[in-house]
């Protein structure tokens, strides 16, 4: 098999990260470059600053191309914020066999059906997703070939950006001469990574926890079920903290990370914390922890209930839980948090070794990961079509073969 | 977050009209209705009986009422915002009813809706303008208040007393009032039985908060009738209510908020006939938005109940209003940082587009819209 180099991208609100990565036995991906930048000029997952957000592009890229010696003309991007969102549509076919029993034929010509009902003008389709068949009254059919019936119907589940917002990001990277090869949604691309194929089948949600964004997928029976973004993230967290106990920006950050929590941490809440003196603040003084719990409790906890307000039906169904990706996911205590506002078990979601090695960074996280790590699997797999495809690749080769972009 | 009980929808009574109101509505809703009054004349709250009433300006105004100067109701609302404030905390729908013409409702009111507009909660606020007999005097003062009210509500529905009283020309005074304040109180009673019964056509307090957000000025009207041809009838009763200018409001709509409310006997066909009767009053172009109710309290009757919108400029017209920018409002009293005045607002985001969801902006820190108090 030749060496195939991919290269992704992902402009987050508060990294912008670019892996480049080559495919190796079993549809795996060996990472063998990688930049991380701080972004500027982006909030909430949008670019509002085009230049200070490509001085991001260009260093993360850059360092990436230099460790792995090669450079780059074509990315796979992630995107999110509120501007995403989803709509469902739905085909209906009547079995035309005289023996009733459904064809090929008709699984290719109701696959087109479903798609039929795009979303308007102004809205750029990521994403087509297969939902389940219905035959007559059977609801829930994985693939009905050869079952018999009258009428067969399939919905779609569509994920879609406002197109303006999609096209500056294209027009930044075209400005250093990158084409774009395909646009993904970061949750979808998380997923790809931290989920294994069991818990696709069961039932699960990955919430990925961004800088300016939450965004989030549900499958169930490996189908993508419900999907969204908000402008919710890491930064309100910090600005709640500076607001509350009137520090910078910077102070509120490193507080956080130091001694955050998701909920009012019982050890530590007759605690203080000693805030040295600075310009802004000429003597030093002390801050509760426990105040300190409660703004960050408060955030995190409506941030969670969002989520639950969309997809609470659907979650019920989720056997395998919720997993938490981004760099949101490592926040002390959240999986308690997540257990009270979701009544399920939760865990940290890091990219998997079955699908992609090398990526260790002293950096970043590996759950912050999740993203770039889903684009460069997915990103593999695609170029690699005619290999035969692992399970994570199942969904993915649906999408290459005429329901996606 | 919204109180489970009241999905955060509450009725707020003002002054002493409308704390009368108020409790007159909660009376015919019933204990689950979640209501509180602010008055600033403590005589006056004696007066009324089933509803939590609150004096607001006591320091400045000594119990005494406004005087119906509406600078007093003003200052006496700014000054015990933070407990008024905290009463509605768990509100995102906040109904308010008032009285125009005195001191507290025209002054206070204005005060308590800009201050819930800025926490991103949803306003209808429904307020009677005075008897005509009760002189010239009252009605400037009224005529005077009504842009403030027009400004900070969401939506507004003013309701002349002139028009309550319509047909009750030959009763006593105080027979009147109480016939006419029922009119108002049955008619918040069914808009709540609507919103927090779980329907057959549901409108919750999420719909109703939609259309409030996109719609202008409005007018209420309620209507019963039961026999035979019920469907027709009672749309009817509706085109010929005076709080509808005897249907001219309807006419005119441009968006109409449109409860049922039948027995486990209402037949389809009845739904349909009041909704081909509604189309052939309004104009071809409105936008119904309704709701059906199914409770055994009404069977053998239709009761309707109809919020009348006289503009409709649909979607997110008003997305991000709620805080504009940076204010100083004292939310958590003393205790609070910086010397008891808190910066609400939401730094870091400002200049990019809000997160607004559900009325609420979410880029202000949440402890400070949930009001918590933190351990210093």
């Amino acid at each position: 098999m030749a060496r195939s180099i991919v290269a992704v991208l992902e402009i987050g609100t508060s990294n912008t990260v670019a892996l480049i990565g080559e495919t190796i036995e079993g549809g795996r991906v060996r990472v063998i470059g990688k930049g991380v930048a701080r972004t500027s000029g982006v909030r909430k997952g949008l670019i509002i600053e085009i230049k200070q957000a490509a001085v991001g592009v260009h260093t993360a890229l850059s360092q990436a191309e230099d460790t792995a010696d090669v450079s780059v003309g074509e990315v796979l991007l992630a995107v999110s914020g509120t501007h995403i969102m989803t709509s469902p549509s739905e085909g209906r076919l009547p079995v035309r066999a005289t023996d009733g029993k459904v064809t090929r034929d008709d699984l290719d010509e109701i696959r087109e059906l479903a798609r039929a009902n795009r979303p308007g003008p102004d809205r750029a389709v990521l994403h087509a997703l297969p939902q389940f068949y219905r035959l007559d009254e059977l609801d829930g059919i994985p693939n009905p070939e050869g079952m018999r019936g009258k009428q067969l119907r399939l919905g779609s589940l569509f994920i879609h950006g406002q197109k303006d917002r999609i096209d500056d990001a294209l027009n930044m990277l075209k400005g250093r001469a990158l084409d774009t090869r395909d646009v993904v949604f970061s949750a979808l691309a998380a997923a790809t990574a931290v989920l294994t194929p069991e818990q696709r089948n069961h039932g699960v949600a990955v919430i990925d926890l961004g800088g300016g964004t939450t965004n989030y997928v549900v499958y169930l029976r490996n189908v993508v079920i419900a999907a969204g973004s908000f402008g919710i993230g890491g930064d309100h967290v910090t600005n709640d903290i500076a607001q509350a106990f009137s520090i910078p920006m910077n102070q509120a950050e490193e507080l956080k990370l130091g001694e955050g929590c998701a909920i009012i941490d019982p050890q530590r809440s007759g605690r203080r914390f000693e805030l040295p003196a600075s310009v802004v603040a000429a003597s030093s003084r002390s801050i509760s922890i426990k105040a300190l719990h409660t703004v960050m409790e408060a955030r995190m906890r409506e941030t969670l209930g969002l989520v639950r307000d969309q997809v609470g039906a659907e979650l019920r169904n989720a056997g395998a839980g919720v997993v938490f990706t981004g760099g949101g996911a490592y926040l002390p205590k959240l999986d308690e948090l997540a257990e009270r506002v979701f009544g399920m078990r939760s865990q940290i979601g890091e990219p998997l070794q079955q699908y992609i090695e090398g990526l260790r960074d002293e950096r970043v996280k590996p759950a912050a990961l999740a993203t770039v790590s889903g684009l460069l699997i997915r990103s593999a797999q695609l170029r690699d079509e005619d290999n035969p495809l692992g399970p994570v690749g199942m969904w993915v080769s649906k999408l290459a073969k005429g329901f996606g972009r | 977050m919204s109180s489970d009980t009241g999905k955060g929808l509450t009725l707020v009574g003002i002054g002493g009209g409308g704390c009368r109101m108020a409790a007159a509505a909660r009376q015919a809703h019933g204990e689950m209705m979640e209501a509180v009054g602010f008055d600033t004349d403590e005589a006056s709250i004696r007066g009324v009986s089933g509803l939590r009433c609150h004096l607001i300006g006591a320091t400045r105004l000594n119990k005494q009422g406004a005087g119906g100067v509406h600078s007093n109701g003003r200052l006496a609302a700014q000054d015990d915002l933070p407990s008024i404030l905290s009463h509605l905390k768990d509100a995102r729908v906040v109904v308010l009813v008032t009285c125009l013409g005195g001191g507290t409702g025209g002054g206070a009111t204005p005060v308590i809706l800009k201050a819930l507009r800025a926490e991103g909660k949803v306003t209808l606020c429904f307020a009677t303008l005075p008897f005509s007999f009760e002189g010239s005097d009252r009605r400037q003062t009224a005529d005077r208040d009504r842009p403030f009210l027009e400004q900070g509500a969401d939506t507004l529905v003013l309701a002349p007393l002139d028009d309550l009283y319509a047909g009750l020309e030959q009763t006593t005074l105080v027979e009147a009032g109480r016939r006419a304040d029922a009119i108002l109180a049955s008619g918040l009673a069914l808009l709540w039985r609507l919103l927090l019964t779980p329907g057959y056509i549901g409108f919750d307090p999420a719909r109703l908060q939609n259309m409030l957000v996109s719609a202008g000025a409005a007018r209420f009207g309620v209507a019963s009738a039961g026999g035979e041809k019920r469907g027709e009838a009672v749309v009817t009763a509706l085109g010929r209510s005076p709080l509808l200018r005897h249907g001219e409001a309807l006419a005119g709509a441009r968006a109409l908020a449109l409860g049922i409310m039948a027995g486990a006997d209402l037949r389809l066909a009845e739904v349909g006939a009041i909704m081909d009767r509604i189309r052939t009053i309004c104009r071809k172009d409105v936008h119904v938005e309704m709701g059906v109710v199914l409770d055994p309290c009404f069977d053998g009757k239709i009761e309707l109940v109809s919020l009348a919108f006289e503009q409709w400029v649909p979607s997110e017209r008003r997305a991000g209003v709620a805080a504009g920018g940076e204010y100083a409002v004292d939310l958590l009293g003393k205790d609070g940082p910086r010397d008891g005045k808190l910066q609400v607002g939401s730094g870091k985001f400002r200049g990019v587009e809000k997160t607004v969801i559900k009325g609420e902006d979410l880029d202000i820190p949440t402890y400070q819209r949930l009001q918590i108090r933190l351990e210093r």
